[in-house]
């Protein structure tokens, strides 16, 4: 008989986690302030999906994941799990926040301007440039944030008019997900807080399942911007609120469709909204497109829209879950199979025998 | 490893006790007092900020309150109720919980440490976490223990309790207990 | 706190009260699963957080523990899980059954019987017992709300005539208290008798999926089947352990060049029988 090992896994996993620093994850050279530069939108991905703003964590989950984004949120959750909460930070307006970019594809000329800021948008993606058309730096304002515009979404004008859909707002205060995981029927702010903290991949091909097929939103991008944005506290002695730093955000507002509006029969318009940590127009653009697809279901156009249902992007736009439990099919399963196995063999007697 | 304060450790042994008790029906378990109070301790180790509390009696919440973060809140909306001694008014307004999410239910402690002898109950207890059944005699009156089965008697819905024995005792009676009297003979 | 120390049981207090009160509520309510706001872990979905949120925050300085996957101490997620529980806690850990205090275990119910003295803590994947049948989150807490079993009812029926038994191996619906079913997480049906009257308190931990669910300590759990099928579970009575010659226990099946092997699942039972034989040969 040969030898078979029953137990004995501790020295393999122990030489396993060496060979993984040794061999795959060779990161020296890689100073952090090198990865918050250079990485900025890994960076971003990170903190918004690891749901904490820290960029100096993020560099170093980038680091010690050897550039895995996903394995990199994962550190940086792990991390906020023993983090002790403080307080609530004032309400963040994105009609307030200092616009580093900001565009509009509803209307050609908007109060503030269109803004295109930096953007990887124009560039050609080649990888040798191309012949006397590549910007050089002469003749181009320096970038920076000192005069940073601020100015109102774009849709303003239209809610002034009451062309845009109100949603009922049912909530005292915003839910929570990471305190109380939300019932069903959920609250628009604990899936906009799930959807913030999710997958940019997995809410891209849900957003886009709507576009083609399942579901019939046709995004008009109404406002798009990036930028800085204050957090305030308020002081727990003073009272008074205190700015205690500026975060880079991106937020985006997209309309639909119309229909008659329920609470008076009027047409007016849908509006979606989505929000994230850093610069990710992507992720941004695609949360306000569920977002419309789930608060506005009468507003879509036949098929049957997948991402209209909350409980499909409730529960699986977080690539945390996902992941590791994608993954966790690698673990022993031998039990349940050979449970599988007698299960099966049973059941094949017994047509066999039919 | 971090010095931890020995609140933390108070708590975690509390709750390791308190859950012994609610899983073992008429069993009792320790708790270490809290500010010199076995009630203090339980509402340590059961308030923080996600919940609320309902408080009537005579002791100081204010360090506890503050120290968990937890709201107050009404005798009919609250989450946890404390109370000095064991009345049956005191369950009345208990919420029970709906029946899809019977977890939405209270649950209250009671100081039954200073209860009068002819006060008590002598008690058979039947239901989950017993092994068939379990006589005792409970330091609260008759009413108040025909109250919490007639709060209890449309299963998932319902309440539970913890009792605050002399000694600093604890008994757990989740909703799933079946209490039967004997009748004491005078 | 900065990011280099860690508290007792890893998290801070708010969380293990959050998994606390889920828990009381679990053991009030045999066999419904509790919503909790359940926290990430250094170990990924999946790999067991549900349950090691549970450890966490009933484990004190007096607990002996013991981990186990597979039946086995030494399988790879054991391995880990036990390594973060000790690194965090420093509590003292075993292999043997009967010395751990908190046993936490990943699809399999130890073989040598708990006592009155003893947690047994299960990793779970997927708590919802009517996921297969029900996908609708707010339609289940319906079903389970009504007690109506009506769709696993008929998900068994059709099994049995399709292939003479219900096509379940592992994950078996069972009824605890004659009240809600649930998912026993992935033992096998072997296991589940042990569930049935056992005077430990069993604890369910689903991390990725949020709910805490319990049996309390003598408590009637119940495979769901027609009264007039047997409920046939995995059946080794022709093969005994090659290596400590056990009977009656669940076994590994090992394909191997030379053929198909039987060693037993449970190592602790498997090296207690083998010291055992050698005693008494």
């Amino acid at each position: 008989m040969s030898y078979v090992a029953i137990k004995g896994g501790v020295e393999a996993i122990r030489s396993s986690k060496h060979f993984f620093k040794t061999e795959l994850r060779t990161d020296a050279d890689m100073a952090d302030d090198t990865i918050i530069k250079g990485m900025r939108f890994a960076c971003d991905r990170i903190m918004a999906e690891g749901a904490l703003y820290t960029e100096k964590l993020a560099a170093k989950a980038l680091r010690l994941s050897g550039g895995d984004l996903l394995e990199a949120a994962f550190y940086v959750r792990a991390h906020r799990s023993t983090c002790q909460r403080i307080g609530s930070a004032a309400l963040i307006d994105t009609g307030d926040i200092q616009i580093i970019r900001r565009i509009s594809s509803a209307f050609k000329d908007i109060k503030g301007g269109q803004i295109l800021g930096p953007s990887c948008d124009y560039v050609i993606r080649l990888f040798s440039s191309l012949k006397n058309r590549e910007p050089d730096s002469d003749g181009f304002l320096p970038c920076d944030n000192s005069g940073a515009v601020r100015a109102q979404s774009a849709l303003h004008s239209l809610r002034l008019e009451d062309r845009v859909v109100l949603l009922p707002n049912r909530e005292s205060e915003p839910f929570d997900v990471t305190r109380s995981f939300p019932l069903p029927p959920y609250p628009r702010s604990g899936v906009m807080q799930i959807m913030a903290r999710g997958e940019t991949g997995a809410l891209l091909a849900f957003a886009y399942t709507t576009m083609r097929g399942f579901g019939d939103v046709h995004p008009t991008i109404g406002d798009l911007r990036l930028g800085m944005a204050d957090i305030s506290f308020t002081h727990p002695l003073t009272g008074n609120t205190v700015k205690v730093g500026v975060i880079r955000v991106t937020a985006c507002e997209t309309v639909g469709s119309f229909a008659p509006d329920p609470k008076d029969g009027k047409l007016r318009l849908a509006v979606g909204y989505g929000f994230c940590y850093g610069f990710n127009e992507t992720k941004a653009i695609a949360m306000s497109i569920l977002d419309l697809a789930m608060n506005h279901t009468g507003y879509s156009v036949g098929g049957d829209a997948i991402a209209a249902n909350p409980e499909i992007v409730v529960h699986h736009v977080d690539a945390i879950e996902s992941m590791g439990f994608t993954n966790h099919f690698k673990l022993p399963h031998y039990v349940t199979f050979q449970a599988d196995l007698q299960v099966f063999n049973k059941a094949r007697n017994n047509n066999e025998s039919k | 490893m971090k010095r931890e304060h020995d609140i933390e450790k108070i708590n975690r042994d509390n709750f390791r006790n308190s859950l012994d008790a609610l899983a073992r029906p008429g069993e009792l378990r320790s708790i270490v007092p809290l500010f010199d109070s076995p009630l203090l301790a339980m509402a340590s180790v059961l308030l923080y900020a996600e919940v609320s509390h309902f408080y009537e009696g005579t002791l100081d919440f204010a360090l506890v309150r503050a120290l968990c973060g937890s709201a107050p809140a009404t005798e009919k909306d609250a989450d946890y109720l404390f109370f000095d001694a064991p009345k049956a008014g005191h369950l009345e307004q208990a919420k029970q919980g709906t029946s899809e999410s019977p977890e939405l239910s209270a649950t209250l402690v009671f100081d039954c440490s200073r209860t009068e002898h002819h006060d008590s109950s002598r008690v058979i207890l039947s239901g989950p976490g017993i092994r068939q059944k379990k006589e005792l005699i409970l330091p609260a009156p008759r009413d108040f223990l025909e109250k919490f089965c007639d709060k209890n008697d449309s299963f998932p819905l319902g309440i539970d309790l913890f009792l605050i024995l002399a000694d600093n005792h604890i008994v757990g009676l989740p909703r799933t207990t079946q209490i039967e009297h004997i009748e004491v003979r005078a | 706190m900065s990011q280099n120390s860690v508290t007792f049981g890893f998290f801070d207090e708010d969380a293990k009260k959050e998994m606390r009160r889920a828990m009381l509520k679990a053991v009030a309510l045999p066999g419904y699963i509790v919503p909790f706001a359940s926290r990430e872990m250094p170990i990924a979905r999946g790999w067991g957080t549900g349950g090691l949120q549970v450890t966490l925050s009933i484990i004190t300085e007096k607990d002996t523990l013991k981990v186990i996957d597979q039946g086995c101490d030494g399988s790879v997620n054991a391995v880990n899980i036990r390594e973060f529980i000790l690194s965090v806690t420093g509590v003292r850990e075993t292999t043997a059954t009967p010395d751990a205090t908190i046993i936490q275990t990943r699809h399999r119910v130890p073989e040598y019987p708990l006592t009155d003295q003893q947690i047994l803590v299960y990793q779970v994947p997927t708590p919802e017992v009517l996921q297969t049948v029900e996908p609708d989150t707010a339609r289940q807490k319906e079903m389970h709300a009504n007690v109506d079993y009506a769709k696993l009812w008929v998900l068994l029926y059709e099994d049995t005539s399709q292939f003479g038994d219900s096509r379940i191996a592992a994950r078996y619906p069972v009824q605890v208290n004659n009240h809600f079913v649930m998912d026993p997480s992935p033992i096998p049906k072997f296991d589940i008798a042990k569930m049935n009257n056992n005077p430990a308190l069993q604890l369910f931990g689903a991390g990725r999926e949020k709910r805490i669910y319990a049996i309390p300590p003598y408590t009637a759990v119940e495979p769901l089947k027609f009264s007039d099928r047997d409920f046939v579970v995995e059946d080794f009575t022709d093969t005994p352990c090659e290596r400590c010659g056990s009977r009656g226990v669940f076994l590994d099946e090992v394909h191997l060049d030379d053929g198909v092997h039987y060693f037993c699942s449970d190592t602790y039972h498997c090296d207690t029988a083998k010291e055992e034989a050698a005693n008494a040969a």
